[in-house]
């Protein structure tokens, strides 16, 4: 597993099951991501869509029922964040963390921004001052592809759109703090021969908070074969009231200090959340409980 | 508990999520009764309490008279 070494030789569903005793099934961040900007997000009413997230992973095309295309020979479909097709000519090929030279992932993320900016400017930044204006790795105005990033992934990502036909591209991740240097992409990637329609294709992703959490239960819905599941999420602030709802929850329950298994509420928060759209239940629990005889987890 | 209680009410909220337990792990009757009385009108749930009781078959034989709203 080239992000998460420790989950070498580990089977993490079957393991989580049976420390849960519950079914588990695990799903690719990136997929659960294109499944919420595809669903909620930017994909609202576009047919064919693809995700660019942070580092550069995650293409993961959806097809018009909502569902990520999985079926490649290798388990995985619409894979573009890892492959041999950073432009040569302008940065070297680099490492990457899936075994492969010269994936657009190894430019694309803040680290790879970073490594770019180093070889392009031969000086060391972080990726934040690389995604202002008239960095080396940012195409200037109005000239396609003339900064490194730009030129080392237009092609490759132009060649991308034309093949899936996806007329939207969410930028996620730490890539979407940077909106000028995603319009400026967008510029590139269709000055490079995209067949894309007149608008932005690359654009800002619209779910900000945890997307990956929000669609990931659709399809553990759909695989638990259990026609209806009503959905409660425990919330504690604002943001996550906010992506409960965004992720379709049928019901919330309005907590605090959700580390000791959930607290009271203030009436604060009680009175932020009554106009949420979904039902809103507020826990009345004013301390952590005791320790039933049957369990040595508090309730 | 009842302050809470009348907290989500006057906030507008759609219901309140209660348990109590006796020492041992079972539902605390009386206290319950009165904190499902005093959320009349409204959603109410029982939170862990309930899956922790010793005895599921009491509880659930316990006359729930504020009826269910759900899990």
């Amino acid at each position: 597993m080239a992000n998460i070494p420790c989950l070498d030789g580990r089977t993490v569903a079957a393991d989580l099951s049976a420390a849960l005793g519950l079914p588990v099934w695990v799903y690719n961040d990136a997929d659960c991501f294109a499944l919420a900007e595809a669903l909620l997000g930017a994909g609202v009413g576009i047919a064919r869509f693809s995700v660019r997230g942070d580092p550069g992973h995650g293409g993961r095309r959806r097809s018009r029922a909502g569902r990520t295309h999985r079926d490649g020979a290798g388990g995985f479909a619409g894979e573009w964040g890892h492959g041999p097709a950073v432009n040569g000519a302008v940065a070297p090929w680099l490492d990457c963390g899936c075994g492969l030279q010269g994936c657009l992932d190894t430019v694309g993320g803040a680290r790879g921004i970073e490594r770019l900016h180093r070889h392009l400017a031969g000086e060391e930044v972080t990726s934040l001052p690389c995604w202002n204006a008239g960095a080396p790795v940012t195409p200037p105005p109005g000239s396609h592809g003339g900064g490194g990033l730009g030129r080392c992934a237009e092609r490759a990502t132009a060649m991308v759109l034309n093949v899936t036909g996806a007329s939207a591209v969410p930028v996620g991740g730490g890539l979407s703090n940077a909106p000028d240097l995603i319009a400026r992409l967008d510029e590139a990637v269709r000055g490079a021969g995209a067949a894309a329609g007149g608008g932005p294709v690359l654009r800002v992703a619209e779910l900000t908070v945890e997307p990956g959490l929000v669609a990931a239960h659709w399809p553990a819905r759909r695989r638990s074969g259990v026609a209806d599941i009503r959905l409660e999420v425990c919330v504690t602030t604002a943001d996550s009231l906010a992506a409960a709802v965004a992720g379709r929850a049928d019901r919330i329950e309005l907590c605090a200090a959700l580390d000791r298994a959930g607290l009271t509420p203030s009436p604060g928060a009680m009175r932020a959340a009554a106009g949420c759209a979904r039902p809103v239940f507020a826990l009345i629990r004013p301390r952590p409980g005791i320790s039933s005889s049957r369990t040595t987890t508090s309730p | 508990m009842l302050a809470d209680i009348a907290a989500a009410r006057d906030a507008g909220l759609a219901g309140v999520v209660l348990g109590a337990s006796r020492p041992d792990g079972r539902l605390d009757a009386r206290v319950l009764s009165a904190l499902g009385h005093a959320a009349e009108g409204m959603g109410r749930t029982l939170h862990r309490a309930f899956d922790l009781v010793p005895d599921l078959g009491e509880a659930l034989a316990w006359p729930w008279s504020w009826g269910s709203s759900g899990s």
